[in-house]
């Protein structure tokens, strides 16, 4: 849907909601299922989600002054929903005393985060290493959604602090703390794949 | 764990790239975040396969179901009621709100008065066209270049965004439309131009034959 459609029919409002309505469906539904299946985890939560996010989308259609696509505003409302949805007390996590990482393990980070020419061994390893993380991460989305989705949409869109914060509605301080959880959380459930980066090719 | 090394993580977990020189401890949180934002992103590429892309293809682009529900909630939430033809979050002051009442009313009389206006004019200038009734909801017309006329339809109701198709059949040109309901002011005085008559269903037909001279 072109969003000159959308503002003419947010301004002329009645049947052009409804013929619009149906354009956004059509245009956006798929995509925004995907999104809100893989941070709810169940279709019909997601569903709901996505026809909420199309209420939501009309009830503020006033305030899209179309400098932005059409599709990236949305997907902001459907991740507050969502982020609404998975809103709960969060347990602080106790920061590990030996939280800091050896210059040893931060090269072999470095390694994982670069694309190489490997050889044969290297690259059972990485497959190893992608075995753990894809593990970890099943587990993070499971049991931990909001702060696994949150570190999803910031490498999706490079999410800033100030972007972070505006999806939460949080101070800048509560944000940074939101931040640093997500690399705990992250450290947590990914433990076997950051346990792999320090041991690679060395002794466990 | 400092702020500064979660925002050197938080940036590179973004793709953003780190200011130099940096010392061990940046290093560590850079590195740290560059190598969950690969993984991240590998998971990501390789989601079209997982399973719940598969349950996700599967929801069609169309599905007619789906859009009756959006729409009975749109209309439960009074985001389609009747009497609010104007989108009710648009933000206007009191005064304009409470003006902005009247439009309906005020728009129905001016295509009232713009359709009879329509009208007296065309009666006072050589008629172009004739409406010879609407007969199984079909309008026939007839204009001395029926193709002229038919373009002309397709043409002023296109531009008010009414999907038309323009077709001929055994010699005789014409256009099938299917107008929003209820028909838009806009709409409504483009088909009193032309002496069309509003469907009540929205399934506009008509056809045009060619006037003797």
């Amino acid at each position: 849907m072109e969003k000159s459609s959308f503002i003419r029919a947010c301004r002329d409002g009645g049947f052009a909601i409804e013929q619009a309505l149906r354009e956004l469906d059509r245009s956006f539904y798929a995509i925004l299922f995907r999104d809100g299946l893989r941070t709810l985890g169940d279709r019909d939560a997601a569903r709901d989600l996505v026809q909420d996010t199309f209420i939501k989308v009309w009830r503020r259609c006033a305030t899209f002054r179309g400098d932005s696509e059409l599709l990236p505003w949305i997907r902001s409302i459907l991740r507050h929903g969502a982020l609404a949805s998975l809103r709960r007390p969060v347990r602080e996590i106790a920061l590990d005393a030996d939280d800091t990482i050896t210059a040893d393990t931060s090269r072999r980070l470095w390694e994982l985060s670069v694309e190489g020419n490997p050889s044969p061994e290297q690259l059972a390893h990485q497959n190893e290493q992608a075995v753990h993380f894809q593990r970890g991460w099943r587990r993070f989305q499971q049991e931990d959604p909001l702060h696994a989705s949150v570190m999803t949409w910031i490498v999706e869109d490079g999410l800033s602090t100030e972007d972070i914060a505006q999806l939460l509605d949080r101070t800048p301080g509560a944000t940074r703390e939101f931040i640093s959880q997500c690399r705990k959380h992250a450290r947590r459930y990914l433990k076997d794949w950051y346990a792999l980066a320090t041991d690679l090719g060395g002794s466990p | 764990m400092s702020v500064g090394t979660d925002e050197d993580w938080l940036d590179a977990l973004a793709g953003r790239k780190p200011g130099q020189p940096l010392d061990e401890r940046v290093n560590a949180a850079v590195f740290e975040g560059l190598a969950l934002r690969t993984s991240i992103a590998a998971v990501l590429r390789a989601d079209p396969q997982a399973a719940q892309q598969g349950e996700a293809a599967t929801e069609s682009i169309i599905d007619a179901d789906r859009e009756i529900a959006l729409i009975a909630r749109a209309r439960a939430h009074g985001l389609l009621s009747p009497d609010r033809p104007k989108n009710p979050n648009l933000r206007r002051s009191e005064g304009t709100a409470a003006w902005s009442a009247q439009v309906p009313r005020l728009g129905f009389a001016v295509v009232l008065l713009a359709a009879v206006s329509v009208g007296l004019w065309t009666s006072f200038h050589e008629p172009v066209i004739a409406v010879r009734g609407a007969q199984t909801g079909t309008v026939r017309l007839r204009d001395r270049n029926p193709g002229a006329l038919q373009r002309q339809l397709e043409q002023e109701l296109g531009a008010a965004g009414v999907p038309v198709t323009g077709f001929s059949r055994l010699g005789r040109v014409g256009i099938d439309a299917d107008l929003p309901v209820p028909v838009p002011a806009a709409i409504a005085l483009i088909l009193a131009r032309h002496h069309l008559p509003i469907p009540a269903d929205g399934v506009l037909s008509v056809e045009i034959d060619a006037a003797v001279p």
